[in-house]
């Protein structure tokens, strides 16, 4: 029997069933092959950094979120001025970083987190600012031990950035004796052990997340940054779809637009369980693109470029079915 | 962008890490150290500091891996490095777990560097010590010939008596990789190795 991965490589070393020569030997094999290769390209050709500010810039453009938008700014000024208190020879309180997302789906937290990670990366507080994406099915594990090793590998290839987890309560679903337990200790174990490296963000809807957290009061302390993601505004959410509109190279009709703004301003129909929710807006705007394209292909007088990019609200009507 | 510093223990890694600093314009070294405990500690040095109080005269000294933000400048280009000074790896399987946890804390962030220094001491080719290079110096050699520009052997300690010998023998199984032979105390080959990283940053 061999190793099947690098990590594994490295576990088993440690586990002192490898000398080091020989680990190096297999990881050689495995590195032999492309993609390795591949990712070191890849950091080197990110010499030149992202700067905070332009990651800031990039977070300002996300339309609406402004109270978020406060809190990473206070985060950056904190994590900044301590580095200059540090170069003035002033002691730097230690501070974790750890952050706790609640919100309906589609209210930003993904794209937010993402950001937050590059912004990391660009004070140099983590050394890669990726974002790993995690639900239940990738902590949890069918056996017993089966958990704690699906929650490192993730952690693993999180370090140096951050491991987003979604719906996070759902580890705790099955009360004492699930596998989900597990999950949480070791995430607070790799909490502590990598806590220069690693940012967790757990996020979900705010009921459930209150509820999670007032079960694990061990993770309220750790988790010292609590941010609330606000269900959109209807216009907002017609501002979201004419820049996705804009992006693929399409444009809203006057009376599409004043149809997407009733559309998202009732509460009572169709809309109303979808409300505030920006990833039913690109559901949205995709069928429209289908339907606008059926529209057209249908027609016999010849087709501008007017037509060709013009959305018209009953592109729109029926909604996402 | 890391740059880790590996090899067996008491090559002069450490030493070489402060000089290599130094000589890049560093005057101050901020080291974030992570105890064995897993905890992490920021220190700032001074550099004498730096070399008396991490830098040995008995192996093992560097028990952690402990990392250095470098901000290099190459020519007219900025970079900021962060350099990896790793704990000495030993032949064979070391009895404590926490050794053990080190060399894979350190061969992880191998797979993952963007620079690496493979540092040999080329005065104990052959002999009998710690630090002599041995089968783990060799199988490094060959996953470094697959990192291709990333990967550079710094034959260190070549201010000792054997070293020339000792380097004629590591060129000799060095074939197609590149090979930098230097003196961390003396800085000899200091600018070989800048302009070596120059180019593989260009
Ligand atoms: N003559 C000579 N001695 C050196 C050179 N480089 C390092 N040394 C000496 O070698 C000893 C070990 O140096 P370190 O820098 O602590 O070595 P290391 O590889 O970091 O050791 P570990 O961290 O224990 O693996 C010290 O006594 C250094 O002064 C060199 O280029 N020439
Ligand atoms: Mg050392």
């Amino acid at each position: 029997m061999t190793p099947g991965s690098p990590d594994e490589v490295l576990q088993w070393m440690e586990a002192g069933r490898l000398p080091p020569d020989a680990a190096v030997q297999m990881l050689a094999r495995f590195q032999s092959s492309a993609a390795l290769r591949e990712d070191t390209k890849r950091d080197r050709a990110e010499t030149v950094p992202e700067s905070p500010d332009e990651v800031l810039q990039d977070l300002d453009r996300l339309v609406g979120l402004g109270e978020i938008k406060r809190v990473v700014r206070d985060v950056r000024a904190f994590v900044e001025i301590q580095r200059v208190r540090e170069e003035h020879g002033l002691s730097r309180t230690q501070q974790s970083f750890h952050m706790i997302f609640t919100g309906a789906p589609g209210t930003g937290k993904t794209t937010v987190a993402r950001v937050v990670g590059r912004m990391f990366r660009s004070l140099g507080v983590l050394s890669k600012g990726h974002m790993v994406e995690a639900e239940r099915a990738d902590l949890v594990g069918e056996y017993i031990g089966h958990t704690a090793q699906k929650t490192r590998e993730l952690i693993k290839r999180a370090l140096g950035g951050v491991l987003f987890v979604d719906e996070a309560y759902s580890l705790a679903r099955g009360g004492e004796k699930d596998f989900g337990k597990e999950a949480i200790d070791t995430l607070v174990a790799a909490m502590e052990n990598y806590r220069d490296d690693l940012l967790v963000i757990l996020a979900g809807y705010p009921d459930e997340m209150s509820a999670f957290l007032a079960t694990n009061p061990g993770l309220m302390s750790r988790f010292p940054l609590r941010l609330q993601f606000r269900d959109y505004s209807a216009q907002e959410l017609v501002t979201i779809c004419r820049r996705m509109v804009r992006e693929r190279d399409y444009a809203l009709s006057l009376e599409a637009e004043s149809g997407l703004l009733m559309l998202f301003s009732d509460h009572q129909g169709y809309w109303h369980k979808n409300a505030g929710n920006a990833r039913m807006v690109r559901n949205l705007l995709e069928h429209a693109i289908r339907r606008q394209a059926v529209r057209l292909v249908n027609r016999r007088t010849p087709l501008t470029r007017h037509d060709l990019m013009t959305l018209t609200w009953s592109d729109f009507e029926g909604g996402a079915g | 962008m890391d740059l880790l510093i590996l090899g067996k223990p008491n090559v002069g890694k450490t030493l070489l890490m402060i000089n290599l600093a130094a000589y890049l314009g560093l005057r101050e070294i901020q080291l974030d150290v992570e105890d064995a405990d897993g905890r992490s500690r920021s220190l700032r040095l001074g550099l004498e500091r730096a070399r008396r109080e991490l830098v040995s005269m008995r192996a093992p000294k560097t028990l952690t891996v402990q990392s250095v933000g470098l901000e290099a400048s190459l020519g007219r280009q900025k970079v900021r490095l962060v350099a990896v000074d790793t704990p000495g790896i030993g032949e064979g399987i070391p009895d404590e777990n926490h050794v053990r946890h080190q060399m894979a804390l350190t061969l992880e962030r191998l797979m993952s560097a963007a620079l690496v220094f493979h540092v040999v001491d080329a005065s104990t080719v052959g002999m009998r010590r710690v630090e002599a290079p041995g089968p783990f110096d060799w199988a490094l050699m060959e996953l470094g010939r697959n990192m291709a520009a990333a990967y550079l052997l710094v034959a260190n300690k070549m201010d000792k008596p054997g070293s020339q010998e000792g380097m004629r023998h590591l060129k000799e199984r060095a074939r197609g990789i590149t090979i930098i032979g230097v003196s961390a105390v003396t800085r000899r080959g200091f600018r070989d190795v800048k302009s070596w990283m120059m180019r593989t940053l260009a």
